[in-house]
């Protein structure tokens, strides 16, 4: 225990970015602390969502069990099951090609120390599913006036006998998956859990607030009580706090059991050797390739395998159709996704730079001009995400029936897009040394961010957002802007004037990057 | 083949390198050889076009770097001392890559590329890169370079990483790529591959070139006339004093 906790200390102090600024000393949140802060405010939009829904739904009785009680053991159960789905492969991750973990087997600390401290750090990184079990059992305990403490007891008690299961699939596991396939696995279901929570916060309200429909009700819960049985040790909890208490003794049963075991097993484990799955594929399998264009395909191959970009390509457009579909509406799901998607654009054209930083010097090497190495950065995500606005547009416009007028929007956004790439570029060009390259989570300081955040917000809210009124909701714009002279200037002379703007901004960079040396000095 | 004359690099007020006077004839393995931090890597780097002199000039196949930059670019290769490859491409992604930017025909390159990732014992190319050992990216860098066949070929401690078969492989394609006329340019830290393989040498300390010349002309300017690079590279850079009396106290 007294190496672990060593391990700790010095392994979570050691895990703060790079900061070689000394403006930089005040601020001094660890990059292993932010996840859990992250989440935590995360945490509490889902204790007022669920709490309010649970209380009023605790009276509803359904087949003999309330509502609530059978939505926190559908809740848990998927969450439970998320947990254990992004913790397995994150964990499995955490051991391959780790050279933090290879020196420690240098020293003389327990196999059991070294899996426990990465198990700790694993469960830091994956705190959102942590959360989304951990924080939904006290609440309905409140929110239903049952026992508030045994509730967090039972909660933790679960996530233990989890951490456990986890380890001991992780070494099984261990043995087949390789990295990129247990990150993509880890970043999909990280995906899920944030798109169920959109679901949640969309749909719950609807059925606790608007009235239930009883009909619908039943069905969902002949469905739901398929999880609330004994062999479902997700809802453990939830009969603890029913009153039955051989659940609590069940829980410290297995959790201590399974603690032993996989602390064994830990002990015992080859950590040297995780996964080394190599492919014997030929070289032969070139000949058969596509002709590439060079940088565009590269950047655009990375630009998929990224985990990060993953989530960034798919959350806004989910995020504008749980939210139109579930209002009815699509001005403000159409305006919010663009506002969404055109700040993470920034992010990825800076991340991609920061995989050619990663290769610096080497790119130097290659006959090509500094024009030819940056401008994919934008193009690439640009092109990409301006297919997935014009996809989200087309849905709506089928969905709700509108007018083609409406993919007037998409040369904006993408103009907009283009603006955000290279925003992204220029800071991480002048951030270049201060970013911390071996995090592929950091790619920019919290101001910058902040700052392209405001400066993409404003110039959203200059473009899309007039248009979006001039074509579908003249009125609230006259509302707005008080004289009806000014409507079609700032309806569509605001947005030109904004594109226009951006398309000189972009002319104007460009033509200094294509002038720039290279070079490094 | 490789010339630079009063090649200069200051880093603020560090002088890396100064006056550096080197030439480099066609269908010549030239050793470059120094302590660390002597200036080998960043002298390495101005004569590749990656770095920007402060002084000098630098012109590889008669062609000056300042004003022909892409087209030097494209006929010489570099192996760096690290294989930096961008992590989430495959292996075979990368040649494919490089073949793109050298505007290479893949097809005619094909059974070239078989040959090496055979003679190297690359059979993972599947692979991404970034679950590949610093070995394995040293390899694919190296085959994504010689696949090319470059005229002048510059490699910076090209055997670190590299198994003894793959090393061997290595040397004996050099030979072959100079009895073909291309010009090598080679950094090392082991002074055997440089004693066995190289025409000439240069040993650079402290920024600046203290000799050059084949090995005998090196033995020259040394107290013993049959030393070996090892001796004479010690004696020449003052690396070789006390180190009996640093072992006597150890």
């Amino acid at each position: 225990m007294k190496k672990f906790l060593i391990l700790l200390k010095y392994g979570l102090s050691g895990s703060s970015a790079a900061r070689t600024n000394s403006r930089r000393k005040r601020g001094k949140v660890s990059a292993t602390l932010m996840p859990i802060i992250a989440s935590t405010a995360f945490g509490i939009p889902m204790i007022l969502l669920f709490g309010r829904s649970f209380y009023l739904l605790k009276d509803v009785q359904i087949a003999g069990t309330d509502l609530a009680t059978f939505l926190v053991s559908m809740w848990s159960t998927v969450a439970g099951v998320l947990f254990l789905g992004a913790f397995v492969p994150s964990f499995v991750t955490s051991f391959l090609r780790n050279e933090e973990v290879l020196m420690l087997l240098t020293l003389p600390v327990k196999k059991s120390a070294i899996v426990l401290y990465q198990m700790v750090l694993t469960l830091m990184v994956q705190s959102i599913t942590v959360v989304m079990y951990l924080f939904t059992i006290p609440t309905y305990a409140v929110a239903t006036g049952k026992n508030f403490l045994l509730s967090v007891i039972s909660a933790l008690l679960v996530i233990l006998l989890v951490l456990c299961i986890s380890l001991i699939l992780s070494i099984f596991l261990g043995k087949w998956m390789n990295r990129s396939l247990a990150r993509r696995i880890s970043m999909i279901v990280y995906i899920i859990a944030i798109v169920l929570f959109l679901a949640a916060s969309q749909l719950l309200p609807r059925y606790a607030f608007e009235g239930v429909n009883l009909g619908s009700i039943e069905k969902l819960t002949e469905v739901v009580s398929l999880f609330t049985g004994a062999w479902n040790v997700f809802s453990w909890p939830v009969m603890v706090l029913q009153g039955e208490y051989l659940y609590l003794v069940l829980l410290i049963m297995a959790s201590a059991l399974l603690w032993v075991v996989s602390m064994q097993l830990a002990n015992n484990l080859d950590l040297g050797t995780f996964s080394e799955k190599v492919s014997t594929t030929k070289a032969q399998k070139i000949r058969k390739n596509l002709f590439l264009k060079g940088f565009y395909m590269k950047d655009a191959r990375i630009l998929l395998r990224i985990e990060q970009a993953v989530f960034m390509f798919i959350y806004p457009i989910a995020f504008a159709f749980i939210l139109g579909f579930s209002t009815k509406s699509f001005l403000m799901p159409v305006f919010l996704c663009l506002l969404i998607s055109t700040f993470y654009v920034s992010i990825l054209s800076a991340t991609l730079l920061k995989q050619e930083f990663l290769t610096w010097p080497v790119p130097l090497n290659f006959p090509v001009t500094s024009l030819q190495l940056i401008l994919p950065k934008i193009i690439v995500p640009t092109t990409l995400f301006s297919c997935a606005f014009l996809a989200v547009v087309l849905v709506f416009k089928i969905a709700f029936n509108l007018p083609f007028r409406i993919l007037w929007m998409v040369p904006v956004a993408f103009t907009l897009y283009s603006a955000a790439a290279m925003l992204g570029l220029k800071v991480m060009i002048k951030e270049r040394n201060r970013v911390d390259l071996s995090n592929p989570s950091k790619v920019m300081s919290t101001a910058n961010i902040f700052a392209i955040e405001g400066i993409v917000m404003a110039l959203a809210f200059a473009s899309i957002l007039p248009l979006q009124y001039y074509m579908f909701s003249r009125e609230s714009l006259l509302n707005f802007v008080k004289i009806e002279a000014l409507v079609p200037i700032v309806g569509i002379g605001v947005p030109t004037a904004v594109v226009i703007a951006i398309i000189i901004y972009l002319v104007r960079n460009i033509k200094k990057i294509a002038l720039q040396d290279t070079s490094i000095d | 083949m490789i010339k630079a004359r009063n090649l200069t690099k200051k880093f603020g007020e560090v002088n890396a390198v100064t006056n550096v006077n080197l030439f480099v004839e066609k269908g010549e393995i030239y050793g470059f050889l120094g302590p660390n931090g002597a200036g080998k890597t960043t002298t390495i780097r101005m004569l590749t076009g990656s770095l920007k002199p402060t002084k000098g000039t630098v012109k590889i196949m008669g062609l000056d770097m300042e004003t022909h930059e892409i087209e030097i670019k494209k006929r010489i290769g570099v192996v760096p001392d690290e294989p930096r490859i961008y992590p989430y491409l495959k292996g075979k992604e990368f040649l494919d890559f490089i073949c793109d930017i050298y505007d290479l025909n893949k097809r005619q390159l094909s059974p070239r590329i078989d040959e090496l990732c055979s003679a190297f014992g690359v059979d993972y190319l599947e692979k991404i890169v970034s679950d590949m050992s610093h070995g394995m990216k040293q390899k694919l860098y190296l085959i994504s370079v010689l696949m090319r066949k470059p005229e002048v070929v510059f490699l910076d401690e090209p055997t670190v990483g590299l198994d003894a078969k793959s090393a061997k492989i290595l040397k004996l394609l050099l030979k072959k790529y100079i009895e073909d006329g291309c010009t090598v340019f080679m950094t090392t830290h082991v002074l055997e591959i440089a004693e066995k393989m190289c025409k000439r040498i240069g040993i650079i300390h402290l920024g600046q070139l203290i000799a050059e010349g084949t090995l005998d002309e090196l033995r020259e300017q040394t107290a013993d006339k049959k030393a070996s690079l090892e001796d004479v590279f010690l004696e020449l850079t003052s690396e070789g004093e006390n180190i009996e009396e640093i072992i006597k106290e150890l």
